[in-house]
């Protein structure tokens, strides 16, 4: 079934969530939605990738969460590995909010109040309010680690998961800003150790959004079994005395929920995944690898193997992390991976890998040959080598610059602070990294050009990107630990074409997680798929946007469906949003 | 006579009188050169003394003294094919010389010729029982092969001969240490250092046992005692600032590496340890450099070959790593990781049959490489060969996860 439909651009700008024309064509609907105005002077074609640049606008968009993560000197790894960021539209204005989970000053029982974690409303303007507090997800005393927004149970608003220690809490969104902790409702209360990433997807096919949780260490925050820094082979790093682990520490194995309806269920050892406590789990990003149709399941592991699950499209899942050539480096070293997106960065249309790792080891591109083989192409593609000082957390394929291209923004921080004065060559606070695509599969780090934010020197390390402010370019948040957030605001890359879109699933998958774009521009043809959590302990802008160069001729796109539906798009406008409405009915 | 010293017997007299006086210098020459010959040998130049003996043992061929001398250095310079022939020919000018047939049976032993090595000081204990050296000799033929009792058992009968012999306690305590009697290296370690504070083969096995014992502070000082009575000794300061910086003290270690370049001791040994360490620190273009300089030096040295190439291979380097490679394997071709290193740029190249063929060699030389069976298994599944691909990968797993339980302590089920 093929589907068109033209649409001319809106003649002035206004509120993205303010749909004002739909239209209905052979069972489905396209809702275009403005873009923010393009700044005077701007020219519309190519902008040279130079002039794309960065600024921090944290502190001036009111976001001003102080991240805590227990004590300066870090002592032990709970409190090294930090919080995520999430990005999503709570209350359906059009505009992403953000959600910071927090973490908590140790030791426990601080006369001053605990940390929280931090809800920022988008007012619209740029600026942000806090409403952790009324709308109820302020989580008062839990040490939270990530997040991610879905909407689990079909109604349209975004609900939102947390992982940390302890437990986990699943707020159910009520709507008017108000958030419901539903965690024993929905099966998911009881001691759950140390999660860190999260990510929904339907990987059986029944409409409903399931959720895998990485875990990390063994750990029981009421008798913590961590030893001190220095303490044994574990506890040193170049000689000197560090907190432990992760290796030495009893690993905790990751856990799948299979959405039920109501409740979630645990199905990690019925689904095949992995029961043995051997692997350290941080991010995880579920994706169509092999483009049979069903997502599967990349997690990132610190120290230890990477997993790669393959879908059988039956519930069952095969790890295949070593044959795949995912597993470890090109060299069979494993490596400490944090952080983990999956995209297609040479337009093959096969999504690859970008894992983060430790200092002195490079994070690694991990190509998609096909036939589920990759290739460890860090270190001939460029992207590794600029890597090798730092020590990366979150991750993302975005294409700021909106060339076409997908590029790779890298949120770096060292986990231990006392590094400094050891003269390592690497420090505590580092600079984030942007790698920008060149083509042929090169990538170039140009963070020194791309404005002051990549100057900074901050432990980052959930990072998210999306368009916060609607101007049709990416923006990153990022939260650093035992600091405020960082905001930075793309300035330049709308200067390219970009087309987004708004996914709208028919059924209770309401934000088409999972779905397949495919945007086809002259000699451009690029595909991304919509997640629900990637990156380190973060969730992603839930739109997909495509830069488009500075030729916008004829833009198509193929939508694929969770469902395996399909829906084609001609004409597109340029410069703007389209809200995409799954047809109803059988694909 | 004197009366007959007329115009022509004077002229004769004093041909004589500059002959007497030549071979008296030349004597004295010979002697002045031995000597030096063998204070450079004390300090570990063992090079340079055999090069001086070797001019002296052109001269006078016939010298058992010298040819015994050079058969010393060449044999502490592992030159010992040649060292064994010196110490013949030394036998020959004078088969009464007892330490000779020591360092006969020495360097026998050291070339693998145990049996006849033993034999040969089996005589000299029969010829005098007392003699020292050499039941040590015998037992560092018995330890290099492994057979522990017999080696404790020699070492132990030298000492009686002489208990308060340093270097006997050294041998000792290195055996002990080699094979991980920490506790009796530790005691015969501190015994040597404690009647020679001088030798410096005490005070680096000491440091050896102290770090095996994590006591890396003083492991460390003891380290810093031996480089300062041998503060030219190469091996001895590579070892050093690989310590220090291992435990800790990468500016120490980079002092070390960096006064001893100063000093205009220009080893390639030195400045492949500098960029290794440079390369630690995250400097990288440092790290070519001194890599550079190391191949520049000794172009023949194949370590430096490899670790250039590794280095310029992480920077994505891969043009300026292709040859270090191929010379680094040309050089050391029982080395097991030039053969890797290279397998994984032809298997870049896509060119898996000649890597796999590269990562097959180098398990050859080295079967529990993790990342050689993991670099195989990869290319075997590109090339198509499945069922193969997969035993290496379950190689591969395997010894991750004997590696895994060795690290914790637990074992772990797959």
């Amino acid at each position: 079934m093929k589907n068109s439909q033209a649409w001319r651009p809106w003649s002035e700008p206004r509120r993205a969530g303010a749909v004002a024309c739909a239209c209905v064509a052979a069972g489905w609907m396209v809702l275009a939605a403005p873009a923010m105005p393009a700044r005077a002077g701007d020219p519309a074609g190519t902008a040279p990738r130079e002039g794309v640049r960065f600024a921090d606008v944290a502190r001036e968009a009111g976001l001003l969460l102080q991240n805590a993560s227990g004590s300066p000197d870090k002592p032990t790894i709970n409190e090294t590995v930090g919080n995520g960021a999430c990005l999503h539209d709570v209350d359906g204005d059009g505009f992403l909010d953000i959600f910071l989970p927090n973490g908590r000053t140790a030791p426990p029982g601080l006369r001053q109040p605990p940390p929280h974690s931090g809800l920022y409303r988008a007012r619209g303007d740029g600026t942000y309010e806090e409403i952790s507090e009324r709308s109820g997800v302020a989580s008062p005393g839990y040490w939270a680690q990530g997040c991610a927004f879905a909407d689990y149970d079909g109604d349209g608003r975004v609900d939102l998961f947390m992982t940390g220690f302890g437990r986990y809490i699943l707020y159910r969104n009520l709507g008017q800003l108000r958030f419901q902790d539903v965690t024993a409702a929905a099966g998911l209360s009881g001691g759950r150790g140390w999660s860190t990433g999260a990510a929904f997807a339907d990987y059986d096919g029944d409409g409903r959004l399931d959720l895998y949780v990485s875990h990390y260490v063994d750990y029981d925050q009421n008798s913590p079994p961590l030893p001190p820094p220095g303490s044994g082979a574990n506890c040193m790093y170049r000689g000197k005395p560090v907190m432990c682990g992760p290796r030495g520490l009893k690993p905790q194995i990751g856990r799948l929920f299979r959405n039920t309806g109501p409740r979630f269920s645990d199905v990690t050892a019925a689904a095949g995944l992995s029961t043995t406590p051997e692997r350290y789990g941080l991010g995880a990003v579920w994706s169509d690898f092999d483009l049979d149709g069903d997502l599967d399941l990349y997690v990132a592991t610190d120290s230890t193997g990477n997993y790669l699950y393959r879908n059988d499209g039956r519930g069952r899942f095969t790890e295949v992390g070593a044959i795949s050539g995912t597993a470890f480096s090109e060299d069979g070293r494993a490596q400490a991976s944090m952080g983990v997106d999956s995209g297609d960065y040479d337009g093959d249309g096969l999504f690859d890998l970008v894992v983060t790792n430790f200092s002195n080891d490079y994070s690694t591109l991990f190509h998609n040959q096909g036939g589920l083989q990759f290739q460890d192409v860090s270190l001939t593609s460029g992207f590794g080598p600029p890597t090798l000082p730092t020590l990366g957390w979150g991750v993302a394929f975005l294409d700021y610059d909106n060339d076409g291209r997908l590029d790779i923004f890298k949120a770096n921080g060292h986990v231990y602070p006392g590094i400094d004065a050891h003269k390592l060559g690497t420090t505590f606070r580092q600079s984030n990294q942007l790698f920008h695509n060149e083509g042929s599969g090169r990538l170039e780090e140009v963070g020194r050009s791309s404005g002051p934010a990549f100057a900074q020197q901050r432990s980052a390390r959930g990072a998210a990107a999306g368009d916060l402010d609607n101007d049709g370019d990416i923006d990153i948040v990022v939260n650093n630990m035992d600091e405020a957030p960082s905001l930075l605001r793309n300035e330049g890359g709308n200067r390219n074409h970009w087309i987004g879109f708004r996914l709208s699933g028919s059924g209770t998958n309401r934000f088409g997680v999972g779905a397949r774009v495919t945007v086809t521009s002259g000699v451009l043809r690029q595909i991304r798929e919509a997640h629900a959590g990637s990156s380190h302990n973060s969730s992603q802008d839930p739109r997909l946007i495509f830069g488009l160069g500075a030729a916008a001729d004829a833009v198509q796109a193929e939508i694929v469906w969770p469902g395996g539906g399909r829906q084609s798009l001609t004409n597109l406008v340029v410069d703007r949003y389209h809200t995409i409405q799954e047809p109803k009915g059988p694909p | 006579m004197r009366a007959c010293l007329t115009g022509r017997n004077l002229r004769l007299g004093l041909l004589l009188a500059l002959s007497s006086s030549a071979l008296a210098c030349g004597a004295s020459s010979v002697s002045g050169r031995l000597e030096e010959a063998r204070a450079l040998r004390e300090r570990g130049r063992t090079a340079e003394a055999a090069a001086i003996l070797g001019g002296l043992a052109r001269r006078r061929p016939e010298d058992a003294t010298i040819l015994h001398e050079l058969a010393r250095a060449l044999h502490e310079t592992d030159k010992d094919e040649e060292a064994l022939r010196n110490v013949e020919a030394a036998l020959g000018a004078d088969p009464t010389l007892l330490q000779a047939r020591v360092l006969r049976g020495t360097i026998l032993g050291a070339l693998g010729r145990d049996e006849e090595g033993l034999a040969e000081l089996r005589k000299v204990v029969a010829a005098d029982p007392k003699l020292l050296g050499v039941h040590r000799a015998m037992g560092v033929i018995h330890a290099r092969a492994g057979r522990n009792g017999p080696a404790v058992n020699q070492f132990e009968k030298e000492l009686s001969l002489n208990p308060e012999d340093p270097e006997v306690l050294v041998d000792l305590g290195a055996f002990y240490l080699q094979t991980g009697q920490i506790e009796q290296a530790d005691d015969r370690l501190r015994r040597a250092v404690a009647h020679n504070p001088g030798s410096v083969r005490a005070h680096r096995y000491l440091a050896e046992v102290y770090f095996k014992q994590a006591r890396r502070g003083e492991g460390l000082e003891e380290q810093r005692r031996a480089v300062a009575l041998a503060p030219d000794d190469v091996d001895l300061l590579v070892t050093h600032a690989r310590a220090l910086n291992g435990y800790g003290h990468p500016d120490e270690a980079l002092a070390v590496l960096r006064a001893a370049l100063d000093r205009g001791l220009q080893d390639a040994r030195l400045h492949v340890q500098l960029g290794l360490q440079l390369g630690d620190a995250l400097d990288y273009q440092g790290s070519i450099e001194a890599l550079r300089r190391a191949v520049a030096l000794d172009p023949d040295l194949p370590e430096a070959r490899l670790e250039l190439a590794k280095t310029c291979l992480y920077l994505g380097r891969r043009d300026e790593a292709r040859p270090e490679l191929e010379a680094a394997r040309r050089l050391a071709p029982t080395d097991p990781y030039a053969h890797f290193y290279l397998g994984t740029m032809l298997a870049d190249d896509g060119k898996y049959e000649e890597a796999i063929d590269l990562f097959r060699r180098s398990l050859e030389l080295d079967p529990l490489n993790p990342k050689a069976h993991y670099a195989l298994g990869q290319a075997l599944l590109r090339a198509g060969r499945h069922e193969e691909a997969i035993a290496e990968l379950a190689a591969h797993a395997a010894i991750l996860k004997r590696l895994r339980e060795k690290q914790s302590g637990m074992a772990t089920m797959e």
